[in-house]
């Protein structure tokens, strides 16, 4: 009896020791393959949106609250991103995965939570597909959702370049100096629409491209002097009102750039000439003015507003300006009388998806409807907000107000009146 | 011929899902879709004819008392040794069974060969009686979740049927269906199979009696 215990015993032990064994060897083949399938697991949201990557590496820094990894990809085909944002819409906080390539592009994003609309997320994400920086016609950021996007791939970006150790390209540099160059040059939606123009015939060497918002309230050129490349703002009446470097350093009162300065005005007369003939022709053909040769061109200095166009007409001044309403371009022309008082009023220029607005409210010369009516006999310094009566809401009616607030800032410029 | 009859057996006659109705569980949970069905099985083939192997090997060594322990630290050894090399080069299959792989080691079927078979045969009858059993799992495990597969979800391996997935149950994938194809499937086999269910319940009606040594002992002790 006792024998046979002894037996059960070594044996089970025997079993088990053998089993144990057997167990180890293959957890030596196999432990570190499922490691590495873990690990790759993890990186699978990465890989996804980095699909040429080879292997992680998490980039260490101190990052804005939204952006909680970093990571690059050490086959060197870019960086992921793993990003939250809070939409203060709902009570779960987006969650996406950002992959942004070497050029600055980002190759995928993943919203990996997202508890707004279905569906949304794969809209957002073929949105965002192959942006860059700019994230030029992505979302407007109407809601709070889209904010929230635009926000974090935002922050993403300035962490992708503090970080990344990557040089900017020169256009990119040249496009983020946008809002230097043309202040009032954004669209309705915050971002800028710039169309590059063909290089007019006698244009000199320095320039070697022009860039024109679609408001056409301005140009910005890229120029060269020696190895320097250039950013160079210059307002609808050609004048260079900003001048730096892609790295955005000043130059505008630096004596060596002079020439560029030059340079750039005389590129403009050829592209502002057929410009400002068009504008004569819509305030002949909306009753502003008889004729195209009663509008006078009057040069009312380098600032670089909204206003394309100051003419002295018969019977006073008429002011042209744009901004960009939800369907295109908003042009509106006030004529002020010498006396001050404004005396015509007209939309030159609307959207034409929403064109029966044009005539309905905006559109006429004063005196055939009661928008344009408000306008009659008022002065720069008796419109205030209740008699503008915009309160803004709209694409359409914030640049009708921003068309009048620059149009009110260069009437004081041209007579010595300080802006407000 | 008997080692014919030995591999038939698992495969047909004592199917051990469908005839012995053991492994119920495994069989309801992991027939959603073939391809973890086919994973199951292959795991649960490779655990039984291993462990029939080695049980049948030790079957003198082994002392009756502690013969219970030692199949299940063996049985135990195989499922983690299957489980490990399946979370390495399957994951996706991994993934799928869960813990329902782990769960091999309780499976009724491969105790039940070891205890029924492994531990009173040699060992070349052993390996066989494991693969026929394996594949009778195997094939009992496949043609459910094939059936579920295609007409719950409208897809066969993964691989979209063009018509059927507009027009499926999804209801089969869910544990319903899946215990009414099991029905389906026993009902079929009981059908085309020659041996009819006794009415009274005991050992006789047992389709493993021939092998089990308790109705002989019985008569012995009268």
């Amino acid at each position: 009896m006792k024998n046979n215990s002894l037996k059960s015993i070594i044996v089970l032990s025997a079993i088990c020791l053998v089993v144990a064994l057997l167990l180890s060897a293959v957890n030596e083949v196999t432990a570190p393959l499922i490691a590495a399938a873990e690990q790759k697991a993890a990186d699978g949201a990465l890989l996804e949106v980095l699909p040429d990557a080879t292997e992680f590496e998490a980039v260490e820094g101190e990052f804005p609250a939204t952006v909680t990894e970093m990571k690059k990809d050490l086959g060197g085909s870019g960086f992921a991103f793993k990003l939250t944002a809070s939409s203060s819409y709902s009570q779960s906080p987006l969650s996406i995965v950002l992959g942004i390539d070497n050029e600055g592009k980002i190759t995928k994003m993943k919203i990996v939570n997202y508890a707004e609309t279905k569906g949304n997320a794969a809209d957002f994400e073929a949105l965002f597909a192959g942006k860059d920086a700019t994230m030029t016609d992505v979302v407007a950021g109407c809601t709070y959702t889209t904010n929230a996007l635009k926000d974090a791939v935002k922050i993403a970006y300035d962490v992708f370049y503090e970080f990344a150790d990557i040089e900017k390209s020169d256009e990119q540099k040249f496009q983020e100096l946008y809002t230097a160059m043309m202040p009032s040059g954004t669209d309705k939606t915050g971002s800028y629409a710039m169309t590059q123009i063909e290089l007019p015939e006698g244009v000199p060497a320095s320039i070697t491209a022009i860039y024109q918002p679609n408001t056409g309230i301005g140009y910005a050129m890229l120029g060269k002097s020696g190895e320097t490349m250039l950013a160079i703002g210059v307002n609808a009446y050609g004048k260079v009102n900003y001048l730096s470097d892609l790295d955005g350093n000043d130059l505008l009162a630096d004596a060596a750039y002079a020439q560029i300065i030059t340079d750039a005005e005389s590129a403009v007369p050829s592209i502002y000439t057929a410009n400002n003939d068009s504008v004569i022709a819509k305030m002949v053909e909306k009753g502003i003015i008889a004729s195209a040769a009663e509008a006078k061109t009057v040069d009312f200095g380098a600032v670089s507003n909204r206003v394309v166009a100051v003419y002295k007409v018969n019977g006073g001044t008429a002011y042209v300006a744009n901004s960009e309403g939800f369907g295109g371009v908003l042009s509106v022309c006030y004529v002020f009388a010498d006396n001050g008082a404004i005396v015509k009023y007209a939309t030159l220029n609307h959207s034409e998806q929403d064109n029966e607005y044009a005539e309905m409210d905006y559109g006429t010369v004063i005196g055939f409807n009661s928008y344009p009516e408000r306008f009659n006999g008022l002065t720069v310094d008796t419109i205030t907000d209740d008699t503008l009566l915009i309160a803004g809401s709209t694409f359409t009616t914030t640049a009708t107000k921003q068309c009048w607030n620059d149009i009110k800032a260069a009437y004081q410029i041209l007579n010595g009146e300080a802006a407000q | 011929m008997n080692k014919m009859k030995t591999l038939l057996n698992g495969i047909l006659k004592e199917n051990p899902v469908l005839v012995l109705l053991l492994g119920t569980c495994p069989t309801l949970a992991v027939t959603a879709d073939a391809k973890s069905a086919l994973g199951m099985g292959a795991a649960a083939f490779f655990v039984l004819v291993g462990s029939n192997l080695v049980i049948s090997l030790l079957r003198n060594i082994i002392p009756d008392k502690v013969r219970i322990p030692s199949y299940i630290v063996i049985i135990a050894g195989f499922v983690t040794i299957v489980e490990m090399l399946m979370h390495a080069f399957f994951p996706s299959i991994y993934e799928a069974l869960g813990v329902f792989l782990s769960l091999i080691v309780v499976n009724c079927i491969i105790l039940g060969r070891a205890e029924m078979f492994a531990s009173k045969n040699k060992v070349v009858e052993s390996i066989i009686d494991g693969v026929g059993m394996g594949i009778g799992f195997l094939f009992a495990l496949l043609a459910m979740a094939v059936i579920r597969e295609v007409f719950g979800a409208g897809s066969f391996f993964g691989m979209e049927i063009p018509f059927l997935k507009d027009y499926c149950f999804p209801i089969l994938t869910s544990a319903p269906g899946g215990f009414f194809v099991f029905g389906l499937l026993i009902a079929a086999v009981n059908k085309f199979s020659t041996r009819k269910p006794k009415k009274e319940f005991g050992c006789e009606g047992c389709p493993s009696a021939a092998t089990c040594g308790k109705t002989k002992c019985e008569k012995e002790a009268e």
